[in-house]
């Protein structure tokens, strides 16, 4: 399997991770239990699986990530990209938009952004 | 375990004219609100978990040891205990007693007994057993590869949670029931698919079909009852939907046959496969259902309601109500005996000639005799009945003279225990076809002859229906080779 590739869930507690690092594991046992509402057991089985799949770190009960969000959704978005749009980005965009409308700020943004990638 | 066997295919014999009642019933109650017709099927729920206190292995036993031992074959056993099975219901009244001596008989008899109905049924229980192992070990299996798949779904809200690892949503949990749901649904579609699962959970559907289920594996061979189950979900399915509809009002119609069907396109052959899950099944005829949908009329609700419970009750609550007239007009004869008339006659006095008359006219008579009358003597005790026949058709019909005597003592026996102060019998058959005319055989069963032969007072057996049940069938296995004196 690509190391990048996150079922729904671990994406869903990966996050957690990425969003409170570096965090105590007993900590993200009560995160995740709140925020995903599962058992301790649960926890302990996705972790121990990320973390043999080395996308995240558990030493000494503090838990980091070794992948980073950004890598990971880039990951996602290329997937999703390849799958669906043929690689395409202007397909993709297009499909994304829709019928939307960008603010202005939006606009600027996108923008800036292309200028970046194309240089 | 053979009589367990036998008394799970009584109820599984039983629930069938029940199913398929139902099944009838809900034909009639097409057009009604699907709801009724899944309360149809509580009456088979009840039908199938109502032990032996309503039906008794006892009686189907009875009949089908004398069976064998005239050597039908097996394929007449089933039916046959199809009519026999309607016996014992008549006698909601069997002691729980008699009905554990008398499933203990058979258990007794399969080592030392050659008789092959007990081998095929001994064998048919092992299978049956086998099968229930079987199918338990598969659901159980299928449970354990749902819940693990859905243990890292994530939470949503309240008892709402989502993963990607399904694609049709389900309820699962006994105490805790949780909505479990595919990601990436929309919030129409979510609305639509919580509505339909609450239901399910304020039903309380999530106990009834594993229940529903675990009765169907004990009757696995039974495919009456397969059918039955898969009507019964698809009326627990299509009585949700109708609830949703009936909630959110006709407009969500085309919505929700969207969702159900976008929800069956996801399920691209990766099958839930635990009989457990809710949802999928049947989406053509769910959303013909759900578009044809119409409130009822106050009129067709209370028709509907009072058709169900008027089933319900008829077939589930007393055996007596529904299953009882049927059951008389079918089956009067138990081995050959009226029984209604044995009762009837019953008598203190052997000098009570109607009586006598009416016990005699209720037994079965030997094929080529005719009756010529009874002699009752009562003048002085030891009392005793003289019946006279004489054989009407030529050919010699005492030749198997031994077997003749058999029914003759049989009879003599049922009459010492219904006709309180007689003490003997004598039947006397005279054959003018034989060569030395005017002979009579005759053949005599006193009192004390038949207690030795019982080893109790017959006329214990005398009480009612259900003991006189029981002589019968042990004189069908009593010998009488070296009885009484064929003169």
């Amino acid at each position: 399997m690509e190391p990048y590739k996150l079922f729904d869930a671990e994406y869903k507690f990966a996050c957690l991770v990425w969003d409170h690092e570096p965090v105590n594991s007993t900590d993200l046992v009560k995160l995740s239990q709140t925020k995903l509402g599962w058992k301790k057991s649960t926890t302990y089985t996705v972790l121990r699986k990320l973390c043999e799949r080395g996308i995240l770190k558990n030493e000494e009960a503090t838990v980091t990530a070794i992948i980073k969000k950004t890598d990971a959704q880039k990951y996602e978005s290329r997937t999703v990209v390849d799958k669906a749009f043929n690689g395409s980005l202007p397909q993709f965009l297009t499909a994304f938009l829709g019928e939307k409308k960008l603010s202005e700020k939006e606009a600027e943004e996108l923008k800036r952004i292309i200028e970046e990638a194309a240089r | 375990m053979t009589s367990l066997f036998l008394t799970i295919l009584n109820m599984s014999i039983t629930a069938s004219y029940v199913a398929l009642a139902v099944m009838i019933a809900r034909f009639l109650l097409k057009r009604a609100p699907k709801i009724f017709s899944y309360i149809l099927w509580s009456a088979v729920a009840v039908r199938l978990l109502i032990p032996v206190s309503f039906t008794s292995s006892f009686s189907l036993l009875g009949l089908v040891l004398p069976q064998s031992k005239a050597g039908t074959g097996f394929m007449e056993f089933v039916p046959q205990s199809m009519g026999m099975q309607k016996n014992p219901m008549v006698d909601a009244g069997i002691s729980g007693i008699s009905r554990f001596i008398n499933s203990a008989l058979p258990a007794a008899v399969p080592a030392s007994s050659a008789n092959p109905m007990q081998i095929v049924l001994w064998i048919a229980s092992i299978i049956w057993i086998t099968g229930i192992v079987v199918l338990l070990s598969y659901s159980v299996l299928s449970y354990v590869r749902v819940r693990a798949r859905i243990r890292t779904a994530t939470l949503v809200r309240d008892r709402l949670f989502e993963t990607d690892r399904i694609t049709t949503p389900f309820v699962c949990g006994f105490l805790k029931p949780r909505i479990y749901i595919p990601t990436g649904l929309s919030e129409q579609e979510l609305s639509c698919v919580i509505l339909h699962e609450e239901t399910h959970i304020r039903r309380r559907d999530y106990w009834i079909k594993p229940l529903a289920f675990v009765i169907l594996t004990v009757h696995w061979f039974n495919p009456l009852l397969w059918l039955s189950y898969a009507l019964m979900s698809k009326d627990m399915e299509m009585s949700c939907d109708e609830s949703v509809v009936r909630e959110m009002g006709d407009r969500i119609k085309g919505s929700y046959s969207t969702t159900l069907l976008s929800l069956a396109v996801r399920r691209s052959g990766l099958a839930t496969g635990s009989p457990l899950a809710f949802g999928e099944g049947n989406i053509k005829a769910r959303i013909k259902n759900i578009l044809a949908y119409r409130r009822p009329s106050p009129w067709m609700a209370a028709g509907s309601m009072l058709v169900s419970a008027a089933l319900v009750l008829g077939c589930s609550a007393n055996p007596k109500s529904l299953a009882h007239p049927p059951q008389l007009s079918s089956q009067p004869l138990y081995s050959g005996y009226d029984m209604e008339k044995l009762m009837k006659n019953k008598t203190l006095y052997v000098g009570n000639h109607i009586k006598v008359g009416g016990l005699i006219g209720g037994m079965p008579r030997p094929n080529g005799l005719e009756g010529r009358g009874i002699e009752l003597q009562t003048k002085a005790q030891p009392y005793g009945v003289t019946v006279y026949y004489v054989a009407n058709d030529g050919t010699a019909v005492l030749k198997d003279g031994a077997s003749s005597g058999e029914a003759f003592y049989r009879n003599s026996i049922l009459m010492l225990s219904l006709i309180d102060n007689v003490n003997w019998i004598t039947y006397s058959i005279t054959d003018p076809a034989d060569p030395d005319d005017g002979s009579a055989y005759t053949f005599t069963l006193t009192r004390e002859q038949a207690e030795k032969m019982l080893g109790e007072d017959v006329r214990s057996y005398g009480k009612d229906q259900t003991n006189l049940r029981q002589l019968i069938d042990r004189l069908e296995r009593l010998n009488f080779k070296e009885t009484g004196s064929a003169v």
